[in-house]
């Protein structure tokens, strides 16, 4: 490069100063709640490494039908979780992930250094930040974090060996060796290490193959790295260890296993999930630079290759596409800061591209993993309550446990109780075992026989799943969560009665008529950790069944404490508001849960139809729950939304609404259909809505005359006359007045 | 290297009768029949605005038609020649767009080498070929690439030499404006072909700088004053918007917003327009990188296409039409770059040919076959339309939106119609969501039917609702798609027949043939449809007949496409009947990979009698299964497992066998006994044979009291892998495995 802006040599004091940021901005966004439930099989496997003193070792935590003994690849980094959790906790962990994190971006930015030194100041802050930006997505607490810091040494180390002199390659050879035996320990990225050497290194030697200088030591230096693969615990069968991890039935089902669709590298989706774009920026800048200077990095070209593969392989494996790409990009950004001119404003503009590239990173990690700065186990992801209840029933247990719930389990109950298939698949699990654990959670028939198989003593899983409704006669509730149910058989512990299993709604129907059932459930729950959770039922009891509603404010958990209870929690809050008639810190509520949760708004309808609102600010609120909502929107709902248009005196909106909800025979509808017909701008507008109105009236004395007349014909199956609508927000009789 | 006029000519009228021949298939658009409608009508009342001709009678504001020319065009067409000659019109469109493509590429760089032209041109023509049917649009492409063409003639000639060709371009517009909204889009056209042009030259100081600024802004003023010669007149800004933003475009599936998967390059066998349209984009790019320089129209009109292009799918051609330029410009740019070889004028046009080769074939498989012309079977209620004929005048009919153009077409006022394809050109959002909740809920259904007095209802069967008609109505016409109800006074009931639902014979249909033949011939009477074909060939099969008459009633896939799943049914039990078990079993991975794994339940039961190969019925099975993944029925995947402990593949065997069995499939009890004792491993082995234990206690629970399982009755054999025996009763009969296969895909 000749320009005289890429001559300019960067400040080591702006390097220092850049580099500082990034590694605390890395560090900073590993501080928040553990919701990954291989941690704890992590741990759980650590100790059974540290008591066996082998990576081999009798299965410790399956249930007993699981007789194979597992190999622990990931030894090192289990007994390292282990070793911290034991002397410092879960502030111990946090302080093992940030470090880690910010290990990573300081080697991100060596990377860069290593590849071009003379970078400009401006595509130095590019692609350094949108390097750091696109890992954050996987710096957790997971070996892989371990993983990303060797796949950057060993992208340094075969820079450094390529580029350094035949007699100096020997030092970073054995390091590279080192650092892949030690990898070999930890994660599994140690079999990327020949690949990424022979990219880096090719066309090196090619050319000392060329003037036939160094080859012996290429060689040994690529017989060590293949040497330190078979270092690891699975030996010599490292490929059966990969392709279990590439192909096979289960990695269709696991979340970060699935393939990379297109649709992964959607930049329309980039604020909520930037990382395939961060990859789409890095091959799009090298690209453009290769066109502008006419030139092929071969090295680095291969490198975004193979990084291509496997970002398209695994959704979890984009960021090791992102950090192979790295080389590519930084060659392009140089070639293409060659074309830009050399206002300073270009730094300023790269600088603030990375920063904001960095913040939506951030963002989206809070959006999946929030919120920062708590540390600890993800509230209400994990069954820590049903594991306390577990760990207090007699030994010998047997679990059926759902996938994400096994880890907690398994870590707490420590052999205790055995348990089901869990994260550890296909590492552990095989295809059948995953998939029979699918169709059992899935079809309630299964469930029943998988109790038979397994002899199962308890079962654990999501209060979502059909087949918790459907569990087998003989079994009650004994713990409910927020977001897992524990059943166990009569008898081996006192059931939940008044609070609901499974379902949306957490309390019985009739649980208020029998306050002191719901009162010692909550204390049984309470019991066994006081968790937001039980605060909430405890608030939502008062709301519900009475109490002294000035205890409920301080027993509401914030938002960030119920994520896997929001929609209810909004719910007790806005009940809560509304009750001491603060009707515009409800709206306030439903206005920033509306984006994520468009039923809260059903909570507010009441309050919208007698006017507790300004019209502008109801309708707001309404319309932005039904542009969500679209054609499944409840025909009162859209009847309350037609009102408050009529009150704008916007007839558009109040027909599209109100005729749509007469037609879906809505009550609620009949006001807005009278003032159509009065105050419709167009002729055919008035005549439509007054023969809906007609319509609707008509059902209505039909009703009234308890006759049946509309129903289905011989074909149906059943003959239903038309419903009548949900329960009317407002009154239900057809009012003679305008809205 | 430049290109011969001979190599131009006959690359041009290559891709010409490429686009031409695509083009001529069975018509599946609703909305030709309205297009017709309202040619008949502005015909016979000489006015772009009168009375609403085919919508029920709540709708009185009067119809105004933009596109009356296009209308009265076909309608004239149709009279004269009937389908042939709206299929030659097609075509020759078509035609045209293709040889205004290579002029519009040849305009913008005369010099282009051959590859490069080969590969422009041709990716041009398949991204246009997308829209090329008979549809206004169609025209509107045509018109489109001539406001370019003579956009660039205008930017080439001095400002004196104008003057024709926008007199021209002023011309065109108003020609376009009387048939598609394309014309909308001339104005900015123009501007981004003269802008950049006109600010280069007055920033150089060009000699007629001045003039030439003065002259495109007249002209460009003009334009502007021509989009107000359609049928909205000064209204044109509710017409785009009503296009562009409003609530009904999100439900009408090609006015929807273009999303990213749309570009997805691993799905380009299967949609490659999108990938066209970025090819174009990349071509251009790439040419500017390479240069260095920016190509300022080119581009803007690129990016302004591209806008087109995100804000609604249908607009995909559009944007590749104002892309060409880009990709003209960027290719010439590459191709200099590009070391000289002989090959890459072929490799410029074998890739350009694959392109269009591969859009021409997205065209037959969603509107083929191509060679046919006419209606598409089974695709528009002809039957109905027929049937609601012979009824008193005065009908109203609440019709399905696809099933309005054509029934108002042919009913042509005898009865009117509900919501159709004009929307939102004629109804509205609200009218749109009414008829929408109307078709969603049956007891919407029934409050339509009062609201608008109907007197027939026209659905398609697959909707909740044609399961629920209001009370007292009958199905009168069942056809491949549709179901026509009228009350049960105004005709007679097909009582054989189903309705609704996946099979087109009611479950005891052969206890009463009669009814049954009386149904078929009163469908026969109102048109002598494949599908009636079909119907007759079911009866005989099913309920018995002449099993010689069968080949020939079968109608071929390519004539049963609204009904494929159950054709092929059907061919495969006659084959198997025949004893030609290798024929079906090629039958039923032809329609697995054409997307319906269920056919492979129609051959279980063949394949656990030993009638195929082990590895065929294996392969068949895996095909089937692969797409069901975890909906697969759990006797299906009992004979699967079966298969493979055939074939001693025991870590097949497993995941099948052990799957079914947590299913309470009785099937997979001789391959958990298998499994037992030839799992390699021991954990395998005991696996299996707690398995079993469970099954087995479960068999003799279930001998006590009826059992809950879902699999039919148990067969226990003790097989030996040497000499496997397959229980014969592995699955349900042929007619109801598919069904049990989507009652299982449903839960």
């Amino acid at each position: 490069m000749t320009s005289k802006y890429l001559r300019m040599p960067r400040s080591p004091t702006v390097d220092r100063l850049w580099t500082a940021l990034l590694v605390t901005a890395a560090t900073a966004q590993t501080v928040h709640p553990d919701y990954e439930a291989d941690t704890f099989w992590h741990m759980s496997l650590g100790r059974a490494v540290l008591s066996e003193h082998r990576r081999v070792i009798p299965e410790p935590l399956a249930l007993p039908a699981f007789i194979s003994p597992a190999v622990v690849p990931e030894w090192l980094w289990d007994v390292i979780t282990y070793g911290l959790f034991r002397a410092g906790s879960w502030p111990a962990l946090s302080v093992f992930s940030a470090l880690l994190a910010g290990f990573v971006a300081f080697l991100c930015v060596r990377l860069v250094h290593a590849v071009r030194p003379d970078l400009s100041l401006g595509a130095h802050l590019l692609v350094t930040g949108t390097a750091v930006a696109s890992v954050i997505s996987r710096l957790r607490l997971r070996p892989e974090a371990a993983g990303f810091a060797f796949l950057l040494a060993f992208l340094l180390l075969s820079h450094r060996i390529a580029r350094a002199a035949p007699q100096r390659r020997l030092l970073p050879g054995l390091a590279l060796a080192a650092s892949v035996t030690l990898c070999a320990q930890v994660h599994g990225t140690f079999v990327l290490a020949p690949a990424v050497y022979l990219a880096v290194a090719g066309p090196t030697l090619i050319s000392d193959a060329r003037a036939r200088i160094g080859l012996r030591l290429h060689a040994s230096i690529l017989a060590g790295v293949f040497v330190a693969l078979t270092t690891s615990a699975y030996g010599l069968r490292i490929g059966s260890y990969i392709s279990a991890h590439a192909h096979g039935d289960a990695v269709r089902y696991v979340g970060d296993m699935v393939s990379t669709g297109w649709n992964g590298l959607d930049p329309t989706e980039f604020l909520r999930d930037p990382f395939g774009t961060f990859l789409l920026i890095f091959w799009l800048l090298g690209i453009s630079g290769m066109l502008v200077s006419r030139k092929l990095s071969t090295s680095s070209l291969t490198l975004a290759i193979l990084g291509a593969f496997l970002a398209f392989d695994a959704i979890r494996f984009v960021t090791v596409g992102a950090l192979l790409a790295i080389p590519l990009a930084t060659e392009g950004a140089a070639a293409l800061s060659s074309l830009l001119p050399t206002a300073r404003v270009m730094h300023g503009l790269a600088a603030v591209t990375s920063v904001g590239f960095l913040v939506v990173a951030i963002h989206s990690v809070g959006l999946t993993h929030g919120p920062f700065g708590t540390i600890g186990p993800a509230e209400g992801i994990h069954p820590l309550a049903a594991a306390r209840l577990l760990g207090s029933l007699p030994p010998g247990g047997r679990i059926l446990s759902v996938y994400v719930s096994g880890g907690a389990l398994g870590y707490h109950l420590a052999g205790h109780s055995r348990i089901y298939v869990d994260g550890r698949t296909p590492l552990y699990f095989d295809n059948t075992d995953f998939a029979i654990s699918r169709e059992v959670f899935k079809h309630p028939d299964a469930l029943a026989r998988a109790i038979d198989r397994f002899g199962a003593t308890a079962l654990v899983m999501e209060r979502d799943r059909r087949v918790c409704g459907k569990v087998p006669g003989g079994w009650v509730a004994a713990v409910v969560e927020s977001k897992h149910t524990t059943f166990v058989p009569e008898g081996r512990a006192p059931a939940l009665s008044a609070i609901a299993p499974c379902g949306l709604d957490y309390f019985a129907k009739n649980a208020c008529e029998n306050v002191n059932a719901l009162d010692t459930d909550i204390a049984r729950l309470e019991a066994l950790g006081s968790t937001p959770f039980v605060r909430y039922l405890k608030a939502e009891r008062i709301l519900r069944c009475g109490g002294a509603l000035d205890q409920v404010a301080p027993l509401i958990p914030s938002r960030r404490d119920a994520r896997q209870f929001m929609s209810a929690r909004d719910g007790a809050e806005i009940a809560y508001l509304l009750r001491r008639g603060d009707v515009a810190s409800a709206a306030k509520v439903v206005e920033t849960a509306v984006g994520d949760d468009p039923s809260v708004v059903g909570y507010i309808a009441h309050a919208v139809s007698q006017d507790a609102l300004p019209p502008s600010r109801a309708r707001a609120l309404l319309q932005k729950a039904i542009d969500k909502l679209a054609d499944d929107a409840p025909p009162d709902l859209r009847a309350v939304l037609a009102l408050t248009c009529a009150a704008e005196q916007d007839a558009d909106c109040a027909r599209f609404h109100g005729l749509r909800a007469a037609a879906r025979g809505s009550r609620q509808s009949m006001p807005v259909l009278v003032w159509l017909r009065d105050h419709d701008p167009t002729p055919r507008g008035r005549a439509d809505a007054a023969a809906w109105f007609a319509v609707l009236a008509a059902e209505i004395k039909r009703e009234q005359a308890a006759s049946l007349p509309t129903s289905a014909s011989s074909a149906a199956p059943a003959a239903q006359p038309p419903p009548p609508s949900p329960a009317p927000l407002g009154s239900a009789d057809p009012p003679e007045s305008v809205p | 290297m430049g290109r011969s006029t001979a190599f131009n000519r006959s690359w041009t009228g290559l891709l010409v009768v490429l686009a031409a021949a695509q083009a001529v298939h069975p018509d599946d658009e609703a909305d030709t029949f309205w297009h017709l409608s309202l040619g008949r009508v502005i015909l016979a009342e000489r006015s772009r605005v009168f009375p609403e001709p085919l919508a029920l009678p709540a709708f009185t504001s009067p119809a105004v038609e933009p596109q009356w020319l296009w209308d009265s065009a076909t309608y004239l067409l149709f009279l004269a020649g009937s389908w042939q000659a709206l299929a030659a019109f097609s075509a020759l469109l078509a035609g045209i767009v293709a040889f205004l493509c290579t002029r519009l590429v040849g305009c913008v760089n005369p010099s282009l080498r051959k590859g490069s032209f080969a590969l422009v041109t041709s990716l041009a023509v398949a991204s246009a070929i997308a829209r090329l049917r008979l549809r206004p649009e169609a025209a509107g492409l045509v018109f489109l690439l001539t406001f370019l063409l003579l956009s660039f003639r205008i930017a080439q000639s001095s400002p004196r030499r104008s003057l024709a060709p926008s007199i021209a371009l002023l011309a065109v517009v108003v020609l376009c404006a009387q048939m598609h909204g394309t014309f909308v889009l001339a104005p900015a056209v123009y501007l981004c072909v003269l802008g950049p042009i006109v600010v280069q030259e007055l920033r150089g100081h060009a000699p007629h700088g001045r003039h030439r600024l003065l002259s495109g802004a007249v002209t460009f003023v003009l334009l502007c004053v021509a989009l107000a010669s359609s049928a909205y007149g000064l209204d044109i800004a509710h017409y785009i918007s009503a296009h562009s933003g409003s609530d009904s475009v999100q439900y009408v599936q090609e006015m929807r917003s273009t999303t990213w998967s749309a570009f997805d390059p691993s799905r380009f066998i299967s949609n490659p327009f999108g990938v066209l349209l970025a090819g174009l984009w990349s071509i251009g790019v790439v040419g500017m990188l390479v240069s260095r320089k920016l190509f300022a129209s080119s581009a803007a009109l690129a990016l302004f296409g591209s806008l087109v292009a995100f804000d609604a799918i249908r607009f995909l051609a559009v944007g590749a039409v104002l892309s060409v330029p880009l990709a003209a410009e960027g290719a010439s740019v590459i191709s200099a770059a590009l070391p000289r070889h002989r090959l890459w004028p072929w490799t410029g046009a074998v890739v350009g040919s694959l392109c269009v080769a591969i859009g021409i074939r997205v065209i037959h498989l969603e509107h083929g076959p191509i060679g046919s012309i006419g209606p598409a079977q089974g695709a528009h209620p002809l039957g109905a339309g027929r049937f609601l004929r012979t009824l008193g005048q005065g009908g109203r009919v609440l019709s399905a939106y696809d099933a309005s153009g054509s029934l108002g077409y042919i009913l042509a006022g005898h009865s009117r119609v509900y919501v159709d394809g004009r929307t939102p050109l004629y109804f509205d959002d609200t009218d749109f969501g009414i008829s929408r909740e109307v078709f969603a809920h049956p007891d919407a259904l029934w409050r339509a039917v009062e609201r608008f007095g109907a007197t027939a209802i026209v659905v398609e069967r697959n909707r909740l609702v044609c399961t629920r008609p209001p009370m007292g109505w009958v199905p009168a016409v069942v056809e491949a798609t549709f179901t026509t109800f009228v009350p049960a006074n105004a005709a007679p009931a097909i009582r054989a027949i189903a309705p609704c639902g996946i099979p087109y014979l009611r479950k005891h249909a052969c206890d009463h043939s009669a009814d049954l033949d009386s149904d078929i011939a009163r469908l026969e009477a109102l048109g002598s449809s494949p599908f009636v074909r079909y119907l007759k060939a079911e009866r005989i099969l099913r309920c018995g007949g002449n099993l010689d008459e069968l080949s020939r009633l079968i109608p071929s896939r390519r004539e049963a496409r609204s009904f494929l799943a159950a054709r092929d049914g059907l061919e495969i039990a006659w084959l198997l009947r025949r004893g030609d078990a290798r024929a079906a079993a090629n039958l039923v991975s032809t329609a697995v990979r054409g997307g319906d794994p269920s056919a492979v339940g129609h051959i279980a039961q063949a394949i656990t009698q030993d009638a195929l190969p082990p590895s065929l019925a294996r392969s068949v099975l895996e095909e089937g299964v692969a797409r069901l993944a975890d909906d697969t029925p759990p006797d299906l995947r009992a004979v699967l497992a079966l298969a493979c402990a055939a074939d001693d593949d025991a870590t097949c065997a497993r995941f099948h066998g052990l799957r079914a069995a947590v299913r309470g499939s009785r099937q997979a009890l001789p391959v958990l006994v298998w499994l037992r004792d030839h799992d390699p491993t021991p954990r395998g082995r005991a696996d299996a044979a707690a398995w079993f234990d469970v099954l087995a206690a479960e068999t003799k629970r279930g001998q006590a009291e009826p059992p809950p399982a879902l699999s039919s009755s148990p067969t226990v054999s003790s097989p030996s892998p040497s000499a496997w025996s397959i229980p014969s009763a592995a699955v349900e009969p042929r007619e109801s495995s598919p069904r049990a296969i989507d009652a299982d895909t449903r839960q």
